[in-house]
């Protein structure tokens, strides 16, 4: 069974300009071809984070109501 | 007495017995800053007239027979991401040119209450991130060594100010290796305290679960006299650890007889400079005959740990800058915002199971420090990178040597170990050990230096 998501094709140029648009951002046309040239690498490192973990692997951050939520 | 190369301890020394005072030192200091940093662009700021109003209260307290802790007296400089009140903070940045905060970070208001003399601002990759960068309102600093490298990233200006003599010790923030790195490549001390030891509070964030603020000198014990200083809980800074300080200049006895050290020789084998392995081979050869044992331990790829660190860190700075990027993305650097927005695209379970892998990755960590005192391994993989403003983005494509400890939360130090011959740029060793153990850290250190001469050499800035 497979790890992680590194099979998946890569995104295409139109589907980067439809996740950023579904994000909120509306980036000049400048930018945004930057941007398009740019994510592949990043795409790629996400893909290579692994999925199947522990289930008692806990996230390394928890939230400790003591520091957040003094009197 | 040229001050120039002199260290926190031989100052305190000489401060004690009156052959220096904190206001030669400082102005002398400010001398070599006007003649030099028109190359270097280390300081973005100098700050003249806050540092010589404090030296001439340290002078006059000293002088009383008054200390008031390990750094009276003693100039020292700021990454431009740690906010200083009444004096503009800008992240190196369009977005916070003409920000001046109203008050002092925590570690800010440590010094101060200890007398220390702050001499200005320092040049950073964008917010600590986006770097090298040639299209912000300052330039990028330069590495002492030969101003055609760069000093590395993101504390730029901090390795660079203090292996050029300008000051003997900075603060700088370490996400990734934003210390230890420019430390590497500038021939210079730089510690990443444990996660939580030095507060955050007032430091523009980059990474929330992964900023650490720590100190960079030209020696090891430099290292344990600022860490004294700013080592400490916070209750307002929610990642701060309570736990006491220790005597961390007690711990430099010199000895390292029959600790056990694991050496993580596979992150540096393949790939890196020439020069590196068998330089490390010699630093290795060092400690053993100072007592030390010294044995091979394998750790997941730096590939790995790069991953994990580097998708939560996306993921948390794209949260930090949405506003700015879609208000004014024009305004970021090309670097820093290409660096950022891929974080708009990361999705909920990507950042959440890059957490999960990070308890993972964490723990082969702790497991290895069951067997061992400490790990060692090379600072960076290379030497400074040239100065070309046309180089590619490698953030992503060349796994990080300094990212493992971030991932772990390690107290991690970078010193000297080496030079290359070709280009006579520094070469260095990374020592890491469990959480809160840096005192086993900088015993090491500290005795490595007492028996190598690499951080005694300086940067001719003529």
């Amino acid at each position: 069974m497979r790890t992680d998501l590194s099979h998946l094709p890569p995104s295409s140029p139109e589907e980067i300009r439809a996740m950023t648009r579904r994000a909120g951002l509306d980036l000049p046309e400048e930018l945004m071809e930057q941007f398009i040239a740019t994510w592949p690498a990043f795409e790629a490192m996400v893909r290579r984070i692994p999925r199947n973990l522990d289930h008692a692997a806990e996230p390394a951050h928890s939230y400790r109501p003591l520091r957040i939520v003094r009197s | 007495m040229d001050p120039a190369f002199l260290t926190i301890a031989e100052l305190s020394r000489l401060y004690d017995q009156r052959e220096l005072s904190p206001v030669e030192v400082t102005r002398n200091l400010f001398d070599r800053i006007a003649a030099h940093d028109s190359k270097l662009h280390s300081f973005i700021r100098v700050t003249p007239e806050v540092a010589l109003a404090e030296a001439q209260a340290a002078e006059r307290e000293l002088m009383a027979g008054r200390r008031r802790g390990l750094l009276h007296g003693i100039p020292y400089a700021l990454k431009d991401i740690v906010e200083t009140a009444g004096i503009p903070t800008t992240g190196h940045s369009k977005l916070c040119h003409d920000y001046v905060p109203a008050a002092d970070a925590h570690l800010v208001s440590r010094l101060k209450a200890g007398g220390a003399v702050l001499m200005g601002k320092l040049a950073t990759w964008e917010f600590a991130l986006g770097g090298p960068s040639w299209d912000l309102p300052w330039p990028p600093a330069r590495n002492p060594w030969n101003p055609d490298y760069l000093p590395g990233g993101s504390s730029s200006g901090a390795g660079s100010a203090v292996a050029a003599g300008f000051v003997p010790g900075a603060v700088g923030t370490d996400t990734g290796g934003s210390i230890r790195g420019p430390a590497a490549v500038c021939g210079i001390a730089g510690l990443k305290p444990t996660y939580g030891r030095v507060s955050r509070r007032g430091v523009f964030p980059n990474t929330f679960t992964m900023d650490h603020c720590g100190p960079l000198t030209r020696s090891a014990e430099d290292i344990a006299l600022f860490l004294q200083v700013i080592a400490g809980f916070d209750a307002e800074d929610p990642g701060s650890e309570y736990a006491p300080v220790p005597d961390y200049a007690a711990a430099l006895t010199g000895s390292i007889k029959g600790l056990r050290l694991g050496l993580i020789e596979h992150w540096y084998a393949d790939g890196a400079h020439p020069d590196l392995p068998p330089a490390m081979s010699a630093a290795v050869e060092v400690l053993r005959g100072l007592g030390a044992i010294v044995e091979p331990v394998q750790l997941s790829s730096l590939r790995d740990y790069t991953d994990c660190k580097t998708t939560i860190s996306i993921a948390e700075l794209y949260a930090i800058h949405e506003k700015g990027l879609k208000t004014r993305p024009q305004d970021f650097g090309r670097i820093l915002r290409n660096r950022v927005l891929p974080g708009a695209l990361i999705r909920a379970e990507d950042y959440v199971q890059a957490l999960r892998w990070r308890t993972v990755l964490a723990r082969e960590q702790a497991m290895a420090l069951k067997q061992f005192d400490a790990l060692l391994t090379a600072g960076a993989r290379g030497v400074a990178d040239h100065a070309d403003p046309n180089q590619p983005d490698r953030l992503v494509s060349v796994p990080s040597i300094t990212m493992p400890f971030s991932v772990g939360g390690l107290p991690a130090l970078a010193i000297p170990c080496g030079f290359s011959r070709a280009e006579g740029l520094p070469l260095s060793l990374q020592i890491a050990a469990a959480p809160m153990a840096e005192p086993t850290v900088l015993r090491i250190a500290h005795a490595y230096q007492q028996a190598t001469d690499w951080h005694h050499r300086h940067p001719d800035l003529r």
